[in-house]
């Protein structure tokens, strides 16, 4: 199962990630962005490479 | 809520699950319009993967229509024998069989027709723009008769693919082909019965639908629509929801399974691996809510747990799985049970398009399998009349390939690789900022999962010398050392002011403001990197192509951190974007993005010297000129790694050659180029 890291620093709560994710997996709480249902993440990397603030790290 | 394993009816065939593998163009029929056994066996291969259904590629329903050189015919009884055994593979493989019924219209190529013919496309109107593709003939309109000619043939092929034993068909009506012309404003200038509103250019689909009913009886009739046209006058999803999926419902249109696009866009057609994953399927999802019928959705879904989530959340009933079948054949099954990692996931690269449109069999980068007869399968492969120990230096697909399929055979074989990780230059061609090309690594993810199954040695850090192969005597080496990068011979290029792509990439060097890329082939998409610097991201998909070229600049989001981007390219324009691994298809998607980041591109200049601010150039017209510059990126091109090849020539010791070190290339070369010799050692 991938691993999800979200820097809370470098997150300006965007939302890009939430857009990009074809599985769903993020939501924004409290102006930052959170990932929910870690389990059916695809390792797909969209939204580490689609974050503008780098803030995002999946590990497969 | 639905689940992918359950089954599904369409009309009065049931789909053992929702797993659909779509038409795909092979080009290895014969001339003669007839599948052969490479098409049988591939086509069986697939079937027995797991697939509820399984549709034959486009076959022409007309001699007078062809865009392929060597496409399947379903325009003659003669051909029914042949078509019969597509559809038995397919039922042999425990699938429901389709069959796709195509007429280019526009998009014909008048000079792959029979020399009887007349050499020439037809379409809805004598002003119908040209095909995209080359030779890009002008079409003319059809006359009264000659449509009601057409609609016969669509009848007379729905009629031989039942004979033939196919559960139903596919009326091909996206990527532009006829009956899509028929629909658009854009290429239907008609103003008679068959054009000049919503109303009167759905007549012909409609009139292919009914006439087949009454033809076929109770017999399913299925529609590939494109859910939106993606074209500046073409029509939109809202009026394909709201003129055109009612009328082919009411019409009798058994299914509806959406893609999109035209080929005056080839990304939307067949998207490139730099669009997300699924990019179009919320096309099927509102067709879906306007229609009674079941709805298939795709497009770059090449993960099965994307697949079950679509079923699951009820997006659509199924879910089509193009590259991604000839990828893994068995994507369905593992799928179905779970085995998600174990799928050998497409990397969207388009090798196996490229090659239908060089008439070349359609091949799968990743999947040497894919369109070979059964002689080629992995399990019928002799077992070596010797095991032998194998040393493969570099670590990279094709070195990893060749250890899998060479350990298959029974061969002991170690892996050294110089760096601290496999998958050679994949890890860098995978990291380009803002440009998603990380599908790339899932055949470095794949393989190295079966390295570590199979129980390949892998050594990493480990740099293989001659003293070295003399040293550990191994029966064979197999050199995979891929390729270097040129650094060309220009004043100034030792400059502090200069790295190469690859420093770039791995981030070894930083880059300053204004950025001058050497080379528009293999710097094209490091310059879209840096020309997205500080903008918007663009919206993925396809949207933006409703708007003129000119409207589709990415907008400034950190004017600090703006690059003023200047490409310079030494060959002719065509050059651009175009690398011996992105051929035709990402050469137009990256000229768009190219410019929609703003970035200058000169093609046809002579680069003449590069001071600390400044790089000098002849233009294409011969005059100098300067562009100024804080950062010079040195990307044109690579070449091979022979230096071991050099030092093993004439000791006397079994080698081979494999990937990059022969000829720098694609990952397809990397992965056929192994399985040829891993099955020769
Ligand atoms: C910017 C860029 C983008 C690309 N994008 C794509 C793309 O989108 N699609 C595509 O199909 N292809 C792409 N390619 C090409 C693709 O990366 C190569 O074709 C592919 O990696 C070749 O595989 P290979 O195994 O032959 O060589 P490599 O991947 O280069 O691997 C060679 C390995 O050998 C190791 N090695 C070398 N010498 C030794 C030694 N003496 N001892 C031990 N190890 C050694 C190296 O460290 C390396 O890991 C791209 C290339 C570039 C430059
Ligand atoms: C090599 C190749 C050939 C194709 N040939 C056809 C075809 O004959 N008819 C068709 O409707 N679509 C054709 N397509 C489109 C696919 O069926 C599918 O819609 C498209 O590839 C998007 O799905 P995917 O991302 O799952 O591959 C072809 C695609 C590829 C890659
Ligand atoms: S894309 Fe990056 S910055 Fe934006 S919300 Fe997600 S993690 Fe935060
Ligand atoms: S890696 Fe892909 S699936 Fe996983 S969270 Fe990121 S975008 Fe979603
Ligand atoms: S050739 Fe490339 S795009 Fe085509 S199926 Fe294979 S991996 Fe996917």
């Amino acid at each position: 199962m991938a691993d999800i890291q979200i820097d809370k620093q470098l997150c300006d709560g965007c939302g890009d990630c939430v857009k990009a994710c074809p599985m769903e997996i993020f939501l924004l709480k409290e102006e930052k962005a959170t990932a929910i249902n870690v389990e059916t993440c695809m390792d797909c990397e969209l939204c580490e490479v689609g974050c503008p603030n780098l803030a995002i790290k999946v590990t497969g | 809520m639905a689940k992918i394993s359950d089954s599904i009816k369409i009309r009065n065939v049931e789909l053992k699950n929702r797993l659909y593998a779509p038409p795909m163009i092979s080009n290895i029929v014969g001339e003669n319009c007839l599948a052969g056994k490479a098409l049988i066996d591939t086509t069986y291969r697939r079937a027995r993967g797991g697939w509820g259904l399984v549709c034959v590629e486009g076959a022409v329903i007309s001699e007078s229509t062809r865009l392929f050189p060597r496409t399947v015919g379903i325009f003659d009884d003669n051909q029914e024998l042949a078509l019969f055994e597509l559809a038995d593979a397919i039922h042999s493989g425990g699938a429901k069989a389709m069959i796709q019924l195509h007429h280019a219209g526009r998009q014909c190529n008048p000079l792959l027709l029979p020399k009887h013919l007349k050499q020439e496309a037809v379409a809805p109107s004598d002003t119908t723009p040209p095909s995209p593709f080359p030779p890009s003939i002008a079409p003319r309109g059809l006359t009264e008769a000659e449509i009601w000619a057409i609609i016969d043939d669509y009848v007379n092929a729905a009629l031989r693919a039942k004979r033939a034993g196919f559960d139903m068909v596919l009326v091909h009506c996206s990527h532009g082909f006829l009956p899509q012309q028929f629909m658009s404003p854009y290429t239907n200038h008609r103003n008679d019965k068959w054009g000049g509103d919503w109303e009167k250019r759905v007549e012909f689909i409609r009139q292919v639908l009914t006439k087949m009913r009454e033809a076929v009886g109770d017999y399913p009739i299925c529609c590939r629509v494109a859910g939106d046209e993606f074209l500046e006058g073409g029509y939109t999803l809202e009026d394909f929801c709201k003129y055109i999926a009612p009328a082919m419902e009411q019409a009798g249109c058994d299914m509806f399974d959406v893609t999109c696009g035209v080929w005056e866009h080839f990304s939307p057609v067949v998207p490139e691996m730099y669009e997300p994953r699924g990019v179009w399927t919320y096309l099927a999802e509102a067709i879906k809510k306007v229609v009674n019928v079941p709805v298939t959705g795709l497009g770059r879904i090449n993960d099965g747990r994307l697949a079950v989530k679509m079923i699951e959340d009820g997006k659509f009933d199924i879910v089509g799985i193009g590259r991604g079948s000839i990828a893994d054949s068995d994507f369905a099954k593992k799928t179905i049970e779970g085995r998600y990692d174990d799928i050998r996931q497409c990397i969207a690269c388009n090798t196996c398009l490229e090659d239908d449109l060089s008439n070349r069999p359609s091949r799968c980068a990743i999947n040497f399998e894919y369109d070979r007869d059964n002689t080629w399968e992995e399990e019928r492969m002799p077992a070596a009349r010797k095991s032998k120990n194998v040393l493969v230096v570099g670590g990279g697909p094709a070195g990893m390939e060749l250890a899998r399929v060479a350990t298959l055979r029974g061969h002991k074989v170690v892996i050294c690789e110089k760096s601290g990780k496999l998958g050679g230059y994949l890890n860098v061609a995978s990291s380009i900022p803002k440009l998603y090309t990380r599908e790339l690594l899932n055949i470095v993810k794949w393989l190295g999962k079966k390295m570590d199954a199979m129980g390949v040695t892998v050594e990493l850090n480990t740099e293989v010398t001659l003293d070295m192969i003399k040293e550990r005597k191994p029966d064979a080496v197999v050199l995979a050392t891929g390729a270097c990068e040129v650094i060309p011979d220009i004043p100034g290029i030792d400059g502090p002011n200069v790295i190469s792509l690859d420093e770039f990439l791995t981030k070894k060097k930083p880059v300053g403001r204004r950025v001058v890329v050497l080379g528009g082939a293999y710097g094209a998409e490091a310059a879209v990197a840096l020309g997205r610097e500080g903008k918007k991201a663009p919206d993925s998909g396809y949207k933006k192509y409703h708007k003129p070229a000119a409207e589709r600049g990415l907008e400034v989001a950190d004017p600090e951190k703006v690059k003023e981007v200047t490409v310079l390219e030494e060959g002719n324009p065509m050059v651009v974007g175009w690398s011996p691994y992105s051929q035709i298809f990402r050469f137009i998607v990256l000229n768009e993005f190219l410019a929609e980041a703003g970035v200058k591109v000169l093609s046809q200049v002579k680069v003449l010297e590069i001071s600390a601010n400044a790089v000098k150039y002849l233009n294409s017209t011969g005059q100098e000129e300067t562009v100024a510059v804080d950062t010079v990126i040195v990307a044109v091109g690579r070449a091979p790694n022979k230096m071991l090849y050099q030092e093993l020539v004439g000791q006397g010791i079994e080698f081979y050659e494999i990937g990059d070190c022969t000829r720098p290339e694609k990952v397809e070369r990397a992965i056929h180029s192994a399985n040829h010799v891993a099955r020769q050692i």
